[in-house]
């Protein structure tokens, strides 16, 4: 068969697969079901580290004209509640297929212990909010007396800024790890709340990050440890430390970077 | 009224906007859903979260005349994510050639070179497959293409090279078998 006929022959073929199909009666109803119990997927601008990208591009336009003429302007991330694991094997198993050579625990000495893994793709988009890129972060839950953090892996991204001035930084072996306590905002995605001209201006100069996915503003912070290992960034964090201190997080580093 | 104005609309909450837009493009991401899936049923699943994450992020669209693509692209995203998934727990060849979907979508099917065109296209990765889909079907231009999947034309392009030169040798294989007739019959 000719290229032609070849080309000609798959429009038919697509099109006589399409005919006679149309979106079912029932979806519209599924879809108002799924928004009104917000059941899945659930979408919130990226937490935390990425949180930093937009922030990043400020600063690297002057810099780099790769990152300027990158176009992207915020990252996004789609957090599928329903995909998560339990098993730290099957966990294991996934991590390495997504972000190969990744370092995790299935315990902490602090006796923080492996809960449940899941999976974040985050979109990098522009202004338009054209897609231009995206990226597949492994999540691991870890859980001591029903108090949680999350240890986050995924490949370095060029245009991430992933430290900030306002890091505390110590060195395991030649490894630069940053601690941070954050202030975050998280806003309604449909635009509906917005920052003050103060939040917009603290968030544009690193010191606060502001996110959208909530149903409505709240604010919070964000305790994190973070650091780069051969092209894979990790951060431990999580929003309520319950007694876990600057010290407590850079041993839970070192224990990841020497597993 | 226009997908822009109906997007400003929706941003200032009105569902009312949403339902409009619905109606226009249900049947486009519908198609596109079950054509990339091969099913029905998944079509169905993932027109549902295409169009439930484009209302959640709606506030995120800054140029709502590009609704449409920012749809596509939603689902298309979708889309992989469940076929990577679905190729975890089912053998491909199981879930495309003897699935639900082979059987619903393919039955209308006229000849014998659309059916092996389309048994070589549901062989394929779903990202090449998404191609041959926004490209013969969607009638999307490699260029519009490129933004709709946030890669480079260089790319669709390479991508739509690979796909058609698999279709065509699982053509010349079919068609340099002319005892597979006598050794079904």
């Amino acid at each position: 068969m000719d290229e032609m006929k070849m080309e000609r022959e798959m429009q038919t073929m697509l099109h006589q697969c399409a005919e006679g199909l149309e979106a079912p009666d029932k979806l519209k109803a599924r879809i108002d079901f799924a928004l009104k119990n917000s059941v899945k997927p659930s979408k919130v601008r990226r937490p935390f580290t990425k949180r930093l990208a937009a922030v990043a591009l400020v600063a690297a336009v002057a810099v780099t004209g790769a990152v300027a003429g990158s176009g992207v302007t915020g990252w996004y991330s789609n957090t599928w509640l329903d995909q998560n694991w339990k098993d730290f094997s099957q966990t294991a198993e996934y991590v390495q297929e997504h972000v190969p050579g990744a370092k995790y625990v299935e315990s902490f000495s602090n006796g923080y212990t492996f809960d449940k893994g899941y999976e974040n793709t985050v979109d990098k988009r522009d202004d338009s909010g054209n897609t231009l890129g995206s990226f597949t972060e492994v999540m691991l839950n870890y859980e001591k007396n029903g108090a949680k953090v999350t240890l986050g892996a995924e490949p370095v991204q060029e245009e991430g800024q992933y430290t900030s001035p306002y890091d505390t930084v110590r060195t395991v072996g030649d490894i630069e790890v940053h601690y941070r306590a954050m202030k975050d905002i998280t806003l309604p995605p449909d635009g509906s709340i917005q920052p003050t001209e103060e939040e917009q201006a603290a968030f544009e100069r690193g010191e606060i990050n502001i996110a959208y996915g909530s149903s409505a503003r709240e604010e919070h912070t964000f305790y994190s440890v973070s650091w780069i290992e051969n092209g894979i960034s990790y951060s431990i964090y999580t929003m309520d430390p319950c007694g876990l201190t600057e010290d407590d997080f850079f041993q839970m580093a070192q224990e990841i970077i020497e597993s | 009224m226009t997908d822009e104005e109906l997007v400003r609309r929706m941003q200032q909450g009105d569902m009312q906007a949403f339902d409009e837009l619905y109606a226009r493009y249900k049947n486009d991401a519908y198609r596109v859903a079950c054509l990339i899936t091969g099913s029905r049923a998944d079509g169905e699943d993932l027109t549902q979260e295409a169009f439930v994450t484009c209302v959640q992020s709606i506030g995120s669209l800054r140029d709502g005349s590009k609704f449409r693509p920012w749809l596509i692209r939603t689902l298309t995203r979708a889309a992989w994510k469940y076929c990577r998934k679905s190729r975890r727990e089912t053998p491909v060849s199981e879930f495309f050639e003897t699935g639900e979907g082979e059987s619903a979508l393919s039955a209308v099917l006229r000849t014998d070179e659309q059916r092996r065109l389309y048994q070589a296209m549901y062989a394929l990765d779903e990202k090449r497959r998404t191609v041959l889909v926004l490209y013969y079907f969607d009638n999307r231009p490699v260029k519009e293409i490129a933004r709709t999947l946030g890669v480079t034309e260089g790319t669709v392009k390479s991508r739509l090279f690979s796909a058609r030169r698999h279709l065509r040798q699982a053509l010349t294989e079919k068609e340099g078998k002319p005892e597979e007739a006598v050794t079904h019959g």
